[in-house]
């Protein structure tokens, strides 16, 4: 590679190709073979999973059919030599070639993930590169790629074929490489000292290094993107992109899911095998995360003899609802941990999301709390009745209409996959408005359950692997800081909470508080709330007291601590349903509806960057808060610390000033890296005159691969470009000849001779309608002149001459043009 | 070696020979006249550019700076007839066109030529004549051609009117009229010569010579070579971008406040010939912008009429208005940083 860089001998490298090139034309076909047989691995690599045949030979055809016209052409006319002038033009439009295929192909259905066409790419570098063989940097390159193929190749899929194909490439590139060697020792010139000048310094290459070990160190030791960039962008990368075409994730390959042929069979998920397994519920997890329910000692109480129809016999099957009833203990033991890792499970998930996390996903809620256990009242006859929607060709089910609640902003899609979940309730984002699920459109597989959550009441529980999407709204609250937003509910209808209404329309069950707790939180929630208007700011003061001054600890509450809510404010810490329900009942207490909410907490730190996707284990089980704002509107809180609270749909000032936060986090948290950060970034912006000068050298030197003429105008432009950026730029009416000719008289005697020639040059091509064509005397001359140009009027020579004054260029400043006698 | 290559290589060596020659004959011009005018060399260029772009010529000047001097010695140099007419009040067109006169011998009318009948014509002191008799050079100026009684005479192809006025003396004067402003090529002033300049011609007067490098005593180049030199000045090819320029720099000065009589486009015309001498004079075969800039100032001054009193500032001004076409940078309009 040359450029407009001097070797030492005093020679521009532009103008002598000679060290550049292979001594021997037996290379002429040794790498572009070597190059074949790598792209013949990697067919064969590909094949295994592309089931049109006939177009991957197609393909194959292609890519090789320019070289072979290359080969064929250079044979026929071997004057046509010099071709390798288009090389820096031919080769990336031949890379590209590939994606403008693919987008042709998947106009048709047809189509291969994006790592393989990378892949095809570089196997059309490799072809093209490889007809090149008079040019010992292309045979490099086109082996390197080549062997890149190759290994790529086999990675990525175990047949014979491939690795037979594989092996031939291996010994061919060993001869390949013997060949070379021994070439290069004969060649006498290859002893000439070249000197490698890329159009770049030593600065920029340091730059580059450190940038990389910057990211390498904040994104590697930090555990991610989405960990360092919490809070300045959504955590997941998922965000509804779908690749139909893509080789993993969630949702993709229609033989995984087999939903998508059959809506009512969901295929292999009912196969015995995992009819019999035994999968965990949600309580199971519970059981796992903070250890079992207590039950009290059932004492033997004298009793008397019933009749005999109300003897329960024992074979009789008592009826049991699984929609309701069910119960969350605040008091709870530590039990050894069984099934940690069980059996025939492929993956511990619970579930895979994709979309933004972190995420609260709700499966239960509990309204009512005695002391010790939280239950749920059944109120499933007052819930709206479901509408189905067609969007596109997908049918969703809207469980709310959207729009109904101010609060309501943006809305944002989940897509989920069951894996061992086993329930019938839809994991639901906060606010969840519809559901969907690739060609389901029966609306009775859908409704409510008895405590408010949605849920497949056709089914006992969702088919495994079956992917869900789930749409929900996020919230605006500002509003609701701004009002007093319980004071519309007297005024509201009782029939959005469900149930029985206190006299100002409240639902009793929301606000119930057990007598025994009610002085107790009465005076922890009056001095929490002391001073904060009434209205979601106490809401917040609550819960920003509980996050900021209680700790949370993985140690259940026993049954030794009696009251679960004084045990907690005495000791100052407990587990997430200690703190769920200290929020809830201090709320209560305070006058504002609440309910626990048990479900999963898709974590941000899980999202798999390759995948795509959050895994949701059962470690994730979570029990949370949502405060009712209106009627059937519920807004999640979060006490517990460590866990976020969902994310607030902000205007743009708040976004602004959630950025600002968001950046004093990360300043906080990676300080190192930030100041690192800091100074690579004055150092970039200390030296970018340097950059953007080797950027445009790098295009004047391209431009200079074209012909003469290129590389003149590319000289006018560059040395326009630094004396703009120089602080010396030509004013608009001066003249290049007036300009430069003033410039040129501090410099070098050699360098002004070249700023001479150059101009003349420059001025001939520029104004001289008929141009003679120039001998390859004088286009050798005038690259030598616009190399010297180029290095000798570099940006630091032109900050140090002195501006000329404003009158150049009109005659009588002109010393050496117009003499001020003349008029 | 083709007939093509040959018949092409024949020409380019008989254009290089043209080349020669002509750069010979310029040389020899451009000599004999920095002979004449010491210290003046600009001065020179700018004549030598205004005789090739078969222009004429106006100096400006104070008496006694040798405009006479260089006048008579272009009309020698050139190898031509040379006249010359003392502009006074009392001078009549005839005097200048010449007039018809009664012969009693034959009975009949004679055309007697009067001094446009010259190749150099020097009009001295032109604004002391009336403005009837500065009207009498209209067409001889620009058509190289006078009417005399329905009779139409030409004149010398290489007609060169070199007038010199006074910007002193304004009693006794008539300003030159705009229709005769526009017909001159340039307006030039000679100016004071440097101290330098001045002791070489004291010592050259007490060692008796007339002039310190003499006299022009014959002409270097005749009529038909200053004709051939002429015409391949005006055959000079001029770039599409060098005559946009010209234009926006036209345009400029008809749009500019000060300014109420712009660039016409004979005065257009001959600004193009005049660069073309003066590329053709730098050993050039095509014109720059630097061309037209630098004769911008003697073309303009002479025919730019308004509401100022520095003509060369506004001239300058026009210049500046207007960017130079370098590469396509340019074509997106000035910069201003």
């Amino acid at each position: 590679m040359t450029t407009g860089e001097f070797t030492e001998d005093g020679q521009p490298a532009g103008v002598r190709w000679a060290p550049d090139r292979a001594s021997q034309p037996s290379a002429e076909y040794g790498t572009l073979l070597l190059a074949v047989l790598a792209m013949a691995t990697l067919t064969a690599a590909r094949s295994a999973s592309y089931p049109h045949g006939m177009i991957l030979l197609a393909q194959s055809g292609l890519a090789l059919s320019v070289p072979l016209a290359f080969l064929w052409l250079r044979r026929r006319h071997p004057a046509l030599a010099g071709e390798e002038r288009y090389l820096a033009l031919l080769v990336p439009v031949w890379c590209i070639l590939p994606w403008g295929l693919e987008a042709i192909l998947r106009s048709w259905g047809i189509g291969e993930a994006h790592e393989l066409l990378m892949l095809v790419s570089l196997q059309h570098g490799a072809l093209i590169l490889g007809v090149f063989p008079q040019r010992r940097r292309c045979q490099q390159v086109s082996a390197l790629l080549g062997g890149f193929l190759v290994l790529f190749a086999v990675v990525i899929e175990a047949r014979p074929l491939v690795f037979l194909l594989a092996g031939l490439h291996g010994v061919w590139l060993l001869w390949w490489l013997m060949a070379r060697y021994w070439e290069r020792l004969q060649d006498a010139r290859s002893a000439i000292q070249v000197t490698s000048c890329l159009p770049v310094r030593w600065s920029i290459w340091g730059g580059t290094v450190l940038a990389t070990l910057l990211v390498a160190s904040v994104f590697g030791a930090s555990g991610g993107a989405t960990y360092v960039l919490r809070g300045m962008m959504p955590a997941s990368g998922g965000e509804r992109w779908y690749d139909p075409f893509a080789r993993a994730g969630v949702g993709d390959g229609d033989a995984m899911v087999a939903a998508r042929e059959d809506a009512m069979s969901f295929g292999p998920v009912e196969s015995e095998l995992f009819l019999e397994s035994q999968m965990p519920t949600l309580y199971d997890m519970f059981n796992e995360l903070y250890g079992e329910p207590l039950r009290p000692q059932e004492k033997q109480e004298r009793a008397v003899n019933l009749m005999g129809e109300t003897i329960r016999y024992p074979d009789q099957r008592v009826a049991e609802t699984r929609q309701s009833g069910r119960e969350f203990s605040t008091l709870r033991r530590r039990v050894r941990r069984r099934n940690r890792v069980l059996d025939d499970r492929d993956s511990p998930a619970m579930l895979y999301a994709v979309g933004e996390v972190p995420s609260h996903l709700g499966l239960e809620t509990f309204d009512m709390f005695d002391g010790v256990t939280w239950s749920s009242t059944p109120r499933g006859n007052v819930l709206p009745a479901l509408t189905e929607r067609i969007e596109g060709e997908r049918c969703w089910f809207y469980f709310r209409q959207p729009g109904r609640s101010p609060i309501e902003r943006d809305s944002r899609t989940h897509a989920l996959k069951v894996i061992n979940l086993k329930t019938n309730r839809v994991p639901a984002p906060p606010y969840l408005t519809a559901v969907h699920i690739d060609r389901l459109d029966q609306a009775d597989f859908w409704g409510w359950t008895d405590d408010g959550m949605p849920a497949m009441v056709a089914r006992e529980q969702i088919p495994q692997l079956t992917v869900l999407h789930v749409r929900s709204r996020q919230w605006n609250l500002q509003e609701l800081r701004e009002t007093d937003f319980t004071r519309s509910w007297s005024r509201a209808s009782s029939d959005g909470w469900g149930g029985e209404s206190s006299s100002d329309g409240f639902p009793h069950a929301y606000l119930q508080v057990p007598l025994g707790l009610r002085p107790r939180l009465e005076d922890w929630s009056e001095a929490w709330t002391r001073g904060v208007p009434r209205g979601w700011r106490q809401v917040e003061a609550v819960v920003r007291r509980l996050r900021q001054d209680f700790r949370r600890e993985a140690e259940p509450v026993g049954v030794e601590a009696g009251d679960v809510v004084q045990h907690f404010l005495k000791r100052g810490s407990g587990p997430e349903y200690a703190f769920a329900t200290t929020a809830a009942l201090m709320l209560r207490q305070l006058g504002y509806p609440t309910r626990l909410v048990a479900g999963f907490y898709a974590r941000g730190e899980r999202y798999d960057r390759m995948a795509g996707q959050t895994s949701v284990l059962a470690e994730d089980a979570h029990v949370w808060v949502e405060v009712g704002v209106d009627a059937g509107t519920w807004v999640t809180i979060e006490p517990s610390p460590g866990y976020r609270a969902p994310r607030e749909a902000l205007g743009w000032r708040q976004r602004v000033a959630e950025w600002g936060r968001a950046g004093l986090r990360a300043a906080a948290g990676h300080p190192w890296q930030i100041l690192g950060a800091l100074c690579l970034l004055i150092a970039v912006w200390r030296s970018r005159l340097r950059w953007m000068d080797a950027v445009a050298r790098g295009g004047w030197w391209l431009a200079g691969r074209f012909g003469t003429e290129r590389r003149l105008r590319a000289t006018i432009r560059l040395l326009e470009w630094r004396c703009r950026r120089s602080g010396q730029a030509r004013p608009p009416h001066v003249t290049l000849s007036q300009w430069y000719a003033t410039l040129a008289g501090s410099l070098p005697p050699e360098t002004s001779h070249a700023v001479q020639c150059f101009l003349r040059q420059s001025e001939r091509l520029l104004y001289c309608p008929r141009q003679p064509p120039r001998t390859p005397g004088e286009a050798s001359a005038v690259a030598l002149a616009c190399c010297e140009v180029v290095r000798g009027l570099n940006l630091s020579c032109l900050r140090e001459s002195l501006p000329l004054p404003d009158g150049v260029g009109t005659g009588s400043d002109r010393p050496t043009r117009m003499p001020p006698n003349t008029q | 070696m083709t007939a093509s290559e040959r018949n092409s290589s024949g020409r380019v060596a008989n254009a290089a020979e043209t080349a020669c020659a002509h750069q010979v004959a310029i040389d020899r011009l451009r000599e004999a006249l920095n002979g004449v005018l010491i210290g003046k060399s600009d001065t020179v260029e700018m004549v030598l550019a205004c005789l090739l772009a078969r222009g004429h010529l106006l100096f400006d000047d104070l008496p006694g700076l040798g405009k006479t001097t260089l006048a008579k010695a272009i009309a020698v140099a050139v190898g031509g007839a040379f006249a010359r007419v003392q502009c006074t009040p009392d001078l009549l067109p005839s005097d200048i066109t010449g007039f018809n006169v009664f012969n009693q011998k034959t009975r009949e009318f004679e055309f007697r030529e009067g001094p446009v009948f010259s190749d150099v014509l020097l009009a001295d002191e032109i604004n002391r004549a009336t403005p009837r008799t500065q009207s009498a050079l209209f067409e001889a100026m620009a058509e190289r051609q006078v009417t005399i009684d329905r009779l139409t005479y030409r004149l010398s192809e290489s007609f060169f009117v070199i007038a010199t006025q006074n910007p002193v003396e304004s009693h006794g004067a008539y300003p030159l009229p705009e229709a005769q402003l526009d017909r001159f090529a340039m307006k030039l002033r000679i100016g004071y010569p440097d101290a330098a300049s001045e002791l070489q011609m004291l010592a050259a007067q007490v060692a008796g010579l007339d002039r310190v490098g003499g006299q022009v005593r014959e002409a270097v180049i005749d009529p038909e070579q200053l004709r051939k030199l002429q015409q391949h000045v005006t055959q000079m090819p001029v770039s599409r971008v060098v005559q946009e320029y010209l234009v926006a720099l036209a345009q400029a000065t008809r749009q500019h406040r000060e300014v109420m009589l712009g660039l016409s486009p004979r005065g257009l015309i001959t600004w193009q010939r005049v660069a073309q001498a003066r590329a053709h004079l730098q050993g050039r075969d095509f014109v720059l912008p630097d061309d037209v800039q630098h004769v911008a100032r003697p073309v303009l001054e002479v025919r730019l009429a308004g509401n100022f009193d520095g003509a060369l500032q506004v001239v300058d001004e026009i210049v500046q208005s207007v960017p130079v076409p370098v590469s396509d940078t340019n074509r997106r309009g000035p910069r201003n940083e």
